[in-house]
């Protein structure tokens, strides 16, 4: 019995923040500008069709004017993902999205999908260590840091007009505790959308999908946006554990406990300078592997999630180059988990984690630009933890284990600098104090410099420091002792990265980044198991295990081409190490590699996508390896061969592949079986 | 194995495009396409051409962001009689005797007098400075996605007597000046 699926993680439940404001004008990847001019192409391109030109996906952007261009560059590694590319690929969840970006990895225990980021994944942590920002509102849940990254995301993938992938400590130049990095999911605006969408899908394991669309921008200005979706799926009917094969345990076949379902509503309005955001979601997750020492096979085990926000947003541009950005913004987060446990009664007793928290959170950021040269932002943002709520208990007979309650206040203040020192070197560099109810103060520097010796090359070179303070559900989470103690002991985690990346565009076909990075990890927080001899023997308990260090290497190449062909291809080398022991860290592959292809079959209309991915051996929790493996998924798309109408055909895992991820401390199995070959089809009408 | 051997046709795929196209698909080169398309798609008063055929004039005001490309487009292209010709101009210089009229990033600050110059007269403007249409030019060009969209103040195109296309209409987000 005990802690559930949202039932995660560290990451400091109320901090935060966001600066959506730069994330989104620093993440347009500038690339060179128009080569060579060759009559031919720009001939073929005058005689299209309008509708086909604004069809073409431009693959050199000039930077804005004279001033974007400036502060174009990410002082990061960063990568875009583009609705296009979702769509092509046949992505149908964030973590889909995620497989696909160089350095990043998932891993899936059939309750939740964690994420992985350069050899770092500590099963255990659902998700804490990076933050997911949703059009640079936190998602990350208050009380447990825990960002959902499946289909318990707030909003649908197909309502994403595209996410970013910034790596790196983002302490001072993201605001927040941005422990590996920072993931920001951009909503289609009402524009976008600009019509009504209905979409139905359906496929493998009883699966299906329906979702509803609507978008307008109005002639005043307003634009509106609201999209709901509804997902269901049966799952595996049949699942079978090795760990579980006994007569007492269904033969260690878990039958019809595999079953999903999620909701969502999104809705976001743009005034003027004003945003409203507003979204919920709902998702149900049976647990079938019979987790935490529950009772094999029960189908009362599950995960209930359900999570909420509102965001207002001001944002003003006065002419003397000022910017001010206001922010409001409201969570809700509920999760119950629900563990079957088996007393010696007849029955089993149903035991029930119950986690609820609710936030407030304001900003205010003003930015300056002084002589065109130098940029200064300030930001203060005060967090009210209204209520953070833990208890467990049993239900019959009542017996009540947890019940933690508490509130408090968060603080912090940034300020960022970006000063152009030559027209080609620009420094920016960055500090931010953050004063936690739970574990009080800590301050994180940044710099950076990048420097663009030619037009088609930019070097970037980075410091930084981030930390991760460990939230109410780490510090004091507990069931009483039946399977799980408390520690409110625990310290912030502490990173120190080193990084330099080279980016470059080769020809007019080609562009290609190099990354290498060195990241020393201190007071990371891991799920242990307390030793034979100690009191609590047996006991799971969060502990700061000491530290960690990794070395890596990233090398990614993207190609494009006129007609539709697309290319991206990934190789990552991680040396991820436990700082004492020397011991290959659990969950970390040294090796991945990711090739996405996409091809035009029929005019701009049909699109064939393969997608390749390579993941080397896994080190387990119990030192034993998890095979390397390799997949392969395929998608095919069309867009308006029908007019108004959009099909996609998909097909994962195509080869069949006989793969598992490592399992958790929860888990009696060390490797947890992954889906096999699926289907999935999917019908959009756009009115 | 399958998927060397799909990668293998995929090369080949991309490598007969590549003969065939040089070029990447660059952001002012489908501007370029699509400034050459509103030729096509805009009808001007006859008085406003001197013979029937005399050129449509297409002026670019400001920094030229196209290079050599809008020259390219146009070379050899007549548009019902009309051949085309680009002409290169400073936000100071007479801008009355173009047809098209291509307003650089560059002369955003002076953007305010280009349009008080040219209002009344059958130019049809077109730029890609943010919120363009808005501010009383007629089409904007917007970059959506990597995709380029359109702005369309129709309003501004009926004040400078342009008949607009509604196959252009239709595929624009069609927007009012802002009163400020």
């Amino acid at each position: 019995m005990t802690k559930t699926g949202l039932a995660c993680l560290w990451v400091s439940a109320g901090f935060c923040l966001v600066q959506p404001v730069m994330a989104q004008d620093n993440l347009v990847p500038i690339l060179a500008t128009n080569g060579p001019a060759q009559t031919t192409t720009v001939k073929k391109l005058a005689h299209l069709s309008l509708e086909e030109l604004g069809a073409i996906q431009v693959d050199t952007v000039v930077g804005a004017s004279k001033h974007e261009q400036k502060v174009t560059e990410a002082p990061s590694s960063v990568t875009i993902i583009t609705r296009d590319e979702i769509q092509k690929a046949g992505y149908r969840t964030l973590a889909d999205v995620l497989d696909s970006v160089p350095g990043l990895y998932t891993r899936y225990d059939r309750s939740a999908s964690e994420l992985g980021v350069r050899g770092f994944d500590n099963p255990g942590d659902y998700n804490s260590s990076f933050l997911l920002l949703v059009d640079g509102h936190r998602m990350n849940v208050p009380l447990t840091g825990n960002a959902a990254i499946d289909r318990g995301l707030v909003v649908d993938v197909d309502s994403v007009e595209r996410v970013e992938i910034i790596r790196g400590p983002g302490a001072s130049l993201y605001g927040d505790n941005a422990f590996f990095g920072v993931i920001n999911v951009i909503t289609r605006r009402g524009g976008d959308v600009n019509g009504a969408e209905a979409s139905a899908s359906g496929g493998s394991l009883d699966s299906y999908d329906v979702r509803f669309s609507y978008g307008s921008k109005f002639t005043n200005g307003l634009e509106i946006m609201v999209s709901g979706s509804y997902y269901k799926s049966a799952g595996y009917p049949g699942l079978f554990y090795k760990e579980f094969n006994q007569p007492t345990n269904n033969n260690g076949i878990a039958s019809h406990v595999d079953s999903e379902r999620a909701d969502n509503l999104f809705s976001s309005v743009t005034w003027k300078d004003f945003t409203l955001e507003g979204a919920l979601v709902g998702h149900l997750k049976q647990v079938p592997t019979g987790s935490f020492g529950t009772v094999f096979n029960d189908p009362n085990n599950q995960l209930d999630d359900n999570q909420a926000f509102m965001d207002l947003k001001f944002e003003h541009q006065f002419d003397n180059d000022l910017k001010l950005m206001a922010r409001l913004g409201y969570d809700y987060a509920s999760s119950i988990g629900t563990y079957a446990g088996n007393l010696g009664l007849p029955s089993p007793v149903l035991n029930l984690d119950n986690f609820l928290s609710q936030r407030l959170t304001e900003d205010l950021e003003l930015r300056q630009t002084f002589f065109e040269k130098h940029t200064v932002t300030i930001g203060v943002q005060v967090v009210d933890n209204l209520e953070e709520l833990q208890r467990n208990y049993n239900v019959n007979p009542p017996v009540v284990f947890l019940d933690d309650r508490r509130h408090g206040f968060d603080y912090a203040f940034y300020l960022q600098e970006e000063y152009q020192v030559f027209s080609n070197l620009i420094f920016s560099g960055g500090v931010r104090y953050d004063d936690f109810y739970t574990v009080g103060s800590t301050v994180n520097p940044r710099l950076a410099l990048i420097y663009q010796p030619e037009k088609n090359t930019t070097l970037k070179f980075i410091y930084g420091t981030s930390f991760r303070a460990p939230s109410p559900y780490e510090l004091y989470y507990s069931d009483g002792g039946v399977t799980q103690i408390a520690n409110p002991q625990l310290k912030p985690e502490k990173i120190t990265t080193y990084e330099i990346i080279l980016e470059q565009q080769i020809g007019a076909h080609f562009s290609a980044s190099a990354s290498g990075y060195y990241n020393d990890i201190e007071n990371l927080i891991e799920t242990t198991t307390i030793a034979p001899g100690n009191p609590e023997e047996g006991l799971i308990q969060l502990q700061n295990l000491g530290s960690a260090k990794a070395a890596g290497l990233e090398l990614a190449l993207k190609g494009t081409w006129a007609g539709g062909y697309e290319a991206r291809a990934s190789y990552s080398l991680t040396e991820a190490r436990d700082g004492m022991t020397g011991a290959r860290l659990v969950d970390s592959p040294e090796h991945l590699a990711k090739l996405d292809l996409t091809a035009p079959l029929y005019q701009n209309k049909v699109f064939a996508t393969l997608e390749c991915q390579f993941m080397s051996d896994r080190v387990t929790l119990d030192g034993s390896e998890n095979p390397a493996y390799c997949t392969v998924n395929g998608t095919l798309f069309s867009r308006n061969l029908v007019k108004r109408v959009e099909v996609s055909a998909s097909i994962y895992n195509l080869f069949n592949t006989h793969y598992g991820d490592p399992g958790g401390p929860e888990h009696l199995q060390n490797i947890i079986q992954q889906n096999g070959r699926t289907f999935w089809l999917k019908l959009t009408y756009c009115f | 194995m399958l998927p060397l051997a799909l990668t293998g046709l995929w090369l080949a795929g991309t490598w007969r495009v590549v003969a065939e196209n040089e070029n990447s698909v660059g952001e002012y080169q489908v501007k370029a396409a699509f400034l050459y398309n509103f030729t096509q798609f805009t009808d001007w008063p006859a008085t406003n051409f001197s013979t029937a055929s005399a050129p449509i004039v297409i002026g670019i005001v400001g920094e030229d962001p196209f290079g050599s490309i809008m020259d390219d487009v146009v070379s050899g292209e007549v548009v019902g009689n009309h051949p085309l010709v680009i002409r290169r101009l400073r936000a100071r210089d007479n801008l009355l005797g173009c047809h098209v009229l291509f307003i650089s990033r560059s002369e955003q600050a002076q953007l305010p007098a280009i349009l008080i110059q040219v209002k009344g007269h059958p130019i049809l403007t077109v730029s890609d400075i943010s919120d363009f249409a808005q501010q009383g030019g007629i089409v904007g060009l917007l970059l959506v996605n990597k995709k380029v969209k359109m702005e369309i103040n129709q309003a501004a195109a009926i004040e400078a007597g342009l008949q607009i296309s509604s196959k252009l209409l239709r595929l624009a987000t069609i927007v009012k000046s802002r009163r400020n």
